[in-house]
């Protein structure tokens, strides 16, 4: 019933605009003196064409140019297309105008068939006509990133007392008739949503349609997060939706995934890079999911792309600390990327091309239950830049060469029901030879990383509104690098091979127990086994705290190893949600036991038999200090803990804290290189904060964080340190600091956001040693950015960045020794500053409308202002001359994107 | 789909200026600390020489200071000596160095097992891709204009640890102490108008530094420079490798550094790799500087083989304008 209300409404809104009639020049004589059109045909009974449904729905307009023959007796004979807007429209509009009667067209005062041109356009106007009962507020509920239509979901006038609400129908709209004017509260309700309140006002004469983009639950997993996008995004129908709003951030170029770097709380990475600094962690202490899923790289080598292809991504998010019990196996943040549902019907899909790589995507509807997608990419930038640049270039930079390939398979089993299997693949190679007319100086580098995941996923919404959700997963992970300095059967090759398998399972339920209180609870079960070879210096690869110098080559001493981890850990966990009132709790426990075996325990030798080791590692939580009646605690499940308390509409405020454990690092735990007894570190997170709505679209936040972390690995500080002991356990650190966040989503063509972070993050390596700045430290990370559609397609967008220079070692002084080489003598340990960042990026972007396809062409300018950012100290060779090695000049990258 | 791929203008990244390349000596350094013989085991004399030089030439009779370090550098120092062994020390003051490798000298920078203060057998030293282990010996030259400091590393004649006792053996058998290198002649313009300006007889003594230009060479004119060595600096080693656990045999490489107290070298160092043992010559391109004046400059090249034997020579040209 309102369905069809509403659908004969939306047919009232769709009239077409006064009838735009010209008359076809008339054959004349060519001395003037022939027939004239003495009467222009004029149009007499007009019919309506049938609005495209979708179109009209999605605000969508157009105008559709006609031929229309007109015969003597008024009467229209062939109507033809002369210029089109799209096969819906044309035909919508031919068929309406083969319905049209004109009192005919008069040439010499005789009635006479003529051709005329017709311009019907379709566009959408409102209008209210009081007739009985009507539909005053109505709208449509879609899912935030796809805008796929949401059914089911209860949309009710809490303030007009229980009962008056409406349910979402399959195209997810809803209508409510005679609404009493003035302001209420509405709150859409459905069991995999969060329930979500806003306010709409409703005013005598006029109708309120709105567009309500919702984000689903993930099943078992609720508001984890201090600082995130609210659950519920609102917009009013006039304003124009986009759904790529990460994508046009400047400097991404168009990767949604890049966006994460300009998020709060995270600083800067070193060029070409690609880390993820966050709230003061080291950049392997934050740990990326996939659908509940690890993988080991967000971005590829280089941070020029991510290593997922962002038309299958639905969401990514960021959580900088204070996370909730179902994540764990890092100390640092927490990125989750939720991969996208596919189109229910239809082949879609898109092709791009820019100066960095290529890639594509289909996504394809085989039945209404069954979808299949595939998407690639290839780089060729290290290709691109040999015939621009100057061939030193690599020394400095080095350019990867990637690729990424995914493939997804949704099936709908039931309703509410779903299975879906995807492969995510992701390599990278880098290749750089720098000879030199010493052979001894050459220099070579050769980096290959790849993985691989097949992650299946079961949803299932049940009818009492619970949710269960199990995803298996296996993978493998290979990662080998080889650095060669000299020629020759005695060059030096320093490398790294790691070659990893993975094998999971995560599985989750959540019921709801009673109005105000659900529990979800699962198990996070993960199991790597590694085998892992070494040959070089015992300082390459360096580690952080380290001190280093960028160029030194390394010491001339090898050694080799190779050995074998399996780290299994299984870990249950519980997180409840209590609301009560204005305040809702979010506690959660994660119990973390690792089991951890290996050989060797000891460096292999010809005169003594391998031997291996398997223990298990309780958690031992950093808590209870010595006291005695406290010690139970430190093999307690580890507790989290997030509460929000909204204290008007506007204002609300959330803490939060947790206890967080990171496996050891298996490229720690080499016999010879490492120490093969290292276990878990742990931390402490401690954050607080409140958010304040300015306007419906315009978010403050702040947050106040604290981290402290023990256990931490770091280098044995004696020279003689004792078999397979050159690690040691015993660092700790501690990070804190502040973040804001001024942001305006998406509204009239317009969004942005400003952020800025003080943080300090500080390590002590012993604990007889002072404290030291943690080697990513940044003080101050400053980032704006918007973005704007001027309209015709046009949309341009800027982003400056400001960071805090990364600490760094003095060189005070070298001597020669050896070979020629000069050796630094260091100052104190991270007491300078490489100079501070900054950067202005732009973006500009066009987009037109094909018949079937819409097309993007985008102009990535970065650095506009040329500006010469120092990335990293360097010396000459005695060290007595200090430079800077800088980033990247003014760099304009132009792409083509094309969607259907 | 058009294709489209375009790049705007696009620069990368430059290497900084860092000033004047090392092959050029503008104050007072030591080019080169040599040990003789180059290789040595526990207890058995060494003496030590330096290549001392500033911008006016060699030092005649320089003030050393040495000392033979016998602190451990952490396993993963990016250093090649202890930053302990920087410390001011009691150090023998002469021009040369005579003294014996150390005893121990293989617990503490070799591969022979060692216990802590705690008797826990401490991490064995790692061998450099040569399987070398190097006893640190510091030359700290004192001049009015400035300080410099060098080290030698001394090769240390330990024995083979971690190999079969047949393996051992071999070993033994075919491992030949390191001896210095020998430079024979540096040439100027070898395929025109070749000069000699430096020439020794295999087994000859070093012939001492000229006090006069050996050639006048005009200002700002390139030259190419030939260095030659005697065919056994470059010497047959065995290492044994603990990957795979087999004896590799091996030939030094030479690298040879150049310089100059003006003008300009195309290569601060150049060099021959292993697999080109049986090549005995390099050569380089030296510009002269310009010049208002008749003025001499003074050149040197110092000749190092891949165990750590060292070499060097001298010569003197007049550039005028």
């Amino acid at each position: 019933m309102k369905r069809r209300t509403l659908a004969a409404l939306l047919a009232t809104l769709a009239v077409c605009a006064p009838p735009a009639a010209r008359a076809q020049d008339a054959p004349s004589h060519a001395d003037g003196s022939g027939p004239q059109v003495t009467k222009a045909p004029k149009l007499v009974h007009f019919v309506e064409a049938v609005y495209p449904k979708d179109r009209h729905d999605a605000g969508i307009t157009a105008s559709v140019l006609l031929t229309i023959e007109i015969g003597d007796d008024g009467k229209v004979g062939d109507v033809e297309v002369a210029q089109g807007a799209a096969p819906d429209f044309d035909a919508a509009a031919v068929a309406a105008a083969k319905q049209f009667v004109f009192e005919p067209a008069e040439i010499d005062g005789q009635p006479a068939p003529v051709k005329i041109t017709y311009k019907y356009d379709f566009t959408i106007k409102e209008t209210m006509v009081r007739v009985g009962p009507q539909v005053n507020y109505d709208g449509v509920v879609l899912e935030r990133f796809k805008k796929r239509p949401l059914a089911r979901v209860k949309v009710a006038i809490k303030d007009l007392g229980p009962g008056v609400e409406a349910v979402t129908d399959a195209d997810g709209t809803f209508a409510f008739t005679d609404v009493p004017a003035g302001k209420h509260k509405v709150e859409l309700a459905h069991p995999k949503l969060v329930t979500v309140s806003t306010e709409e006002e409703i005013v005598v004469g006029k109708k309120r349609t709105v567009k309500y983009l919702v984000e689903e639950k993930e099943e078992g997993v609720d508001e984890d997060v201090v600082v995130r996008a609210p659950r519920i995004k609102k917009e009013a129908v006039e304003t124009r939706i986009r759904t790529e709003e990460a994508r046009r951030v400047p400097g991404t170029q168009g990767d949604t995934l890049k966006v994460v770097q300009n998020l709060p709380g995270v600083g800067r990475s070193a060029f070409g890079s690609g880390q993820l600094i966050v709230w003061g962690s080291a950049p392997k202490e934050t740990v990326v999911n996939v659908d509940g899923v690890e993988i080991p790289a967000l971005y590829h080598v280089g941070g020029l792309r991510s290593t997922i292809n962002s038309d299958l991504v639905r969401s990514i998010e960021l959580s900088p600390g204070s996370y909730g019990a179902e994540y764990g196996r890092g100390l640092g943040g927490l990125v989750k990327i939720e991969l996208a549902p596919q189109p229910k019907e239809g082949v879609h899909g898109y092709v791009a091309a820019d100066v960095i790589d290529t890639s594509a995507m289909v996504s394809a509807a085989i039945s209404p239950r069954l979808r299949v997608a595939v998407a690639g990419r290839v780089s060729y930038l290290d290709r691109v830049l040999q015939g621009v640049t100057s061939s030193d270039v690599g020394e400095f930079v080095p350019i990867p060469r990637y690729d990424d390939y995914q493939a997804r398979v949704s099936l709908s089993l039931r309703d509410d029901e779903e299975l879906t299997a995807t492969f995510l693949a992701s390599d990278d190679h880098l290749r750089r030879n720098i000879p030199a007319a010493d052979p001894a100086q050459d220099r070579g580098q050769n980096s290959d990383s790849s993985y691989k995941r097949l992650i299946v996923r079961y949803t299932r919404l049940l009818a009492d509104g619970s949710s269960v959700a199990v995803t298996p997963s296996f993978g493998r992970d290979r990662a080998s690098s080889d650095l060669v300095f000299g020629n020759g059967p005695t060059a030096q090759h320093i490398g790294v091979d790691v070659d990893t398998w993975h094998y999971g399972v995560r599985g989750a339920y959540r019921r709801k127990l009673v109005p105000g209180a659900t529990v979800s609870f699962g198990l996070d079960l993960q199991a790597r086994a590694y085998s892992a070879h070494r040959v070089g210096s015992a300082n390459l690869p360096s580690r952080e705290g380290d001190v280093v110098v960028f160029g030194q080559l390394p010491p001339k001493e090898i050694a080799v190893d190779d050995w074998d981890v399996t780290i299994t850990e299984a870990a249950p966990f519980v997180t409840g949600e209590l609301v009560s009132g204005r305040l809702t709790l979010l506690p959660g426990l994660r119990f973390e036991p690792v089991l951890i075996e290996g050989s060797p325990s000891r460096p292999r030798s010809p005169t003594e038999a391998v031997r291996g080791y398997e223990r298990f590692d309780l958690p031992d939580n950093p808590v209870g200090g010595k006291s005695q009646w406290l010690a139970p605690l430190r093999w307690a499940p580890s507790p989290r803990l997030v509460a929000t308390f909204r204290a008007t509409k506007r204002l609300s405020f959330t803490a939060g804290g947790g206890v967080y454990g990171q496996p050891p690092d298996v490229e720690d735990m080499s016999p010879v290189f490492g120490n093969p007894t290292i276990g878990v570190s742990r931390a402490v997170h401690v954050s607080g904060g409140g958010s304040f709505k300015l306007r419906p679209t315009l978010t403050f936040e702040v947050v106040g964080f604290y981290k402290k972390l023990y256990d931490l690995v770091s280098r044995s500080e004696s020279p003689s340190p004792p078999v397979a002991r050159s690690l040691t356990q015993d660092g700790v650190g501690r990070s804190f600091g502040a973040q804001a966040l001024l942001r305006q989503e998406l509204a009239k063509g317009f969004f942005g956001w400003v952020t800025y972070s003080l943080i300090r993050s500080e390590r002590r390596d012993h604990p007889a040693q002072a404290w030291r700045l943690f080697d990513y430290d940044q003080t101050h990370v400053l980032a704006v950015l918007a973005s704007y559609q001027f309209g015709h397609g046009w949309e341009g967008g800027a982003r400056f960045r400001y960071t805090t220079g990364a600490p760094r070692t003095p060189v005070v002084g070298s001597f020669l020794v050896g070979n020629d080489e000069f050796d630094p003598i260091f100052g104190v340990h991270n007491s300078i500053r490489l100079p501070s960042f900054y950067q202005l990026d732009a973006r500009f972007e066009r987009a037109w409308v094909l018949r079937r396809a819409k097309l993007n062409i985008f102009l990535d300018v970065q650095n506009v202002t040329n500006r010469k950012n120092p990335e990293e100290l360097v010396y000459n060779p005695q060290f007595t001359v200090k430079g800077t090695i800088t980033g990247l000049p003014t760099l304009a990258i132009i792409g083509a994107r094309v969607e259907f | 789909m058009r294709r489209l791929v375009l790049m705007l203008p696009l620069a990368l990244a430059c290497k900084p200026n860092l000033g004047s390349p090392p092959s050029i000596v503008e104050g007072p350094r030591i080019l080169a600390v040599r040990g003789l013989p180059a290789e040595a085991a526990e207890n058995t004399p060494v003496t030590y020489d330096v290549l001392a030089v500033d911008e006016t030439g060699r030092i005649a009779t320089p003030t050393i200071g040495w000392y033979q370090c016998d602190k451990r550098k952490p396993p993963a120092d990016g250093n090649a000596v202890a930053a302990a062994c920087l410390d001011p020390m009691d150090e023998t003051t002469g021009p040369t160095f005579t003294g014996d490798m150390p005893d121990g000298a293989c617990k503490r920078f070799g591969p022979q097992p060692d216990v802590d203060e705690k008797m826990n057998p401490i991490r064995p030293r790692d061998p450099d891709v040569t399987g070398g282990f190097y006893q640190p010996v510091r030359a700290t030259l004192t001049t009015s204009a400035g300080d410099a400091t060098a080290f030698a590393l001394e090769r240390i004649k330990c024995r083979l640890t971690g190999a079969s006792p047949e393996a051992t053996g071999l070993f033994n058998d075919m491992y030949k102490v390191n001896d210095n290198p020998t430079i024979t002649s540096l040439v100027l313009d070898p395929d025109n108008d070749p000069v000699t300006l430096f020439a020794r007889a295999p087994q000859a003594p070093a012939p001492a530094a000229p006090t006069t230009p050996v050639i006048s060479v005009g200002a700002n004119g390139g030259s190419t420079l030939a260095l030659s060595w005697s065919a056994d600096s470059a010497e047959a080693f065995p290492v044994w490798n603990v990957e795979k656990q087999q004896l590799d045999p091996h030939h030094e490489a030479i690298s040879v550094s150049w310089y100059a107290t003006a003008g300009s070298f195309d290569h601060d160092r150049t060099g021959v790799s292993e697999t080109d043992f049986a090549t005995v010559t390099t050569a380089n391109r030296w510009v002269s500087p310009t010049v208002v004046e008749k003025t001499q400059v003074h050149l040197w090249v110092v000749v190092r083989d891949s165990r750590g034997g060292v070499d060097f020579a001298e010569t003197l040209v007049e550039v005028v304008p």
